[in-house]
């Protein structure tokens, strides 16, 4: 099929497909899926600047189908969601303009590609840890929620968190949040945001871990409020870049053909599972952006 | 009085569609594998529909914008794609209470 907006020929079948893929890991995750979406449309052959434009824009259309499912089942914080939109564009402008200083500093970007790394693997290793030992029993329980689906090995970390008595302290009902810094919720939002900036994306799999572990936020809550942050972060960018030409909008109506059946599908899913277990099945989702970033080491390309 | 009537219902429609549901009601709504079923492949056919439609109406016009401006294309291109998202949705939805009265 051809695509007279980056004058492309691709298979609509090849699309929907991978826009299925990226649906479900968007509805059960929370996250965007452009880790996935971003190759799969780069061995297309499609120009990158496509690429990066035309995958935020179906992020937006699966993320408002994925987002109203889980909001009729109360797993969207908007409250918190709005604030974190605040913290998530400084960090990502913050991680976008960092990129650009540190391409003038040769070492310095493998210092920084190292540093990410490592934090990324650290992520999904303590994620697997911390699941595995909530599943199996080992380890001390934190009373963080009221959800008896949803206990954690290190609830303990995010109490001590909201102890942090710096105002204004605010109050998130749906996250079962009583008092929390509006300041702490900024800085997990901009540390996300700097992934983001740094990794290209949304960084879903950096940001969905530090709501559950740092703010204490339950896990389904973290998904659902992850994906009603995409679909503004998202929107924004959409924009951006169809101004900037770099948006072939019918890809990404074929793509997310697929993507909003995945999405739905993904949704169902987690009323399946208990947090735990989303969370173990989420830890090896790190290591993709950590392979991003070796990529990006080793052959010079910045993958955003 | 009967245009009042529709719009109360129309609006009782919509906030149902966004509004948190209980957990005794998200028990009750549980699909089961059929239902679900039939959700899905009514959402997916509208959702096919509606890109054939944009694909045989629409693909030159879009074109032509993406080439004549930029600004009003990215705003005509993020409303088709939350358009996609939003107002299948609601069709699916209305659909479905169509046919889950008439089963009833």
């Amino acid at each position: 099929m051809d695509f007279l907006i980056s004058g492309q020929h691709i298979s609509p079948i090849y699309l929907a497909a991978l826009g299925f893929v990226v649906g479900i890991f968007g509805g059960f995750f929370g996250v965007g899926g452009s880790f996935i979406a971003g190759p799969g449309l780069f061995i297309t052959g499609l120009p990158m600047n496509f690429v990066v434009g035309t995958d935020l824009a179906h992020i937006v259309g699966k993320s408002i189908v994925a987002t109203r499912q889980h909001l009729v089942r109360g797993n969207v914080d908007m409250k918190l969601g709005l604030i974190m939109v605040v913290g998530t564009v400084v960090g990502t402008e913050a991680g976008a303009q960092a990129i650009q200083y540190l391409k003038q500093l040769k070492m310095v970007n493998l210092v920084v590609g190292v540093f990410f790394i490592a934090v990324l693997v650290l992520i999904s290793a303590f994620m697997a840890w911390e699941s595995w030992a909530t599943i199996t029993g080992k380890g001390k329980r934190g009373q963080r929620h009221k959800r008896k689906d949803d206990e954690s090995a290190v609830g303990g970390f995010s109490d001590k968190v909201h102890r942090i008595k710096l105002w204004p302290m605010i109050k998130l009902a749906e996250s079962e949040i009583k008092s929390v810094s509006l300041w702490t919720v900024l800085v997990v939002a901009v540390i996300g945001g700097l992934f983001a900036g740094f990794l290209g994306g949304g960084a879903g799999y950096v940001r969905m871990p530090l709501l559950v572990y740092v703010l204490g936020v339950p896990t389904k809550v973290a998904v659902g409020t992850d994906l009603f942050e995409v679909v503004i972060s998202s929107s924004y960018g959409t924009i951006s870049h169809a101004i900037k030409g770099n948006v072939d909008i019918m890809i990404a109506l074929v793509m997310h053909t697929g993507a909003a059946v995945g999405a739905q599908i993904g949704v169902v899913l987690t009323q399946f599972f208990r947090g735990p277990r989303i969370r173990l099945a989420f830890s090896p989702l790190p290591l993709v952006g950590a392979a991003m970033v070796v990529y990006g080491l080793i052959t010079g390309h910045q993958t955003k | 009085m009967k245009k009042k009537r529709k719009w109360d219902e129309v609006k009782a429609f919509a906030i149902e569609l966004v509004k948190k549901r209980t957990k005794a009601q998200q028990k009750e709504s549980e699909p089961s594998l059929k239902a679900f079923a039939v959700d899905l492949s009514i959402f997916t056919t509208l959702v096919v529909s509606y890109f054939f439609l944009v694909l045989s109406f629409l693909s030159q016009w879009l074109k032509n914008i993406f080439d004549q401006n930029k600004l009003v294309y990215a705003f005509v291109a993020w409303a088709f794609i939350a358009a996609q998202g939003v107002v299948l949705e609601i069709i699916a939805a209305a659909i479905l209470k169509v046919v889950g009265s008439k089963v009833k």
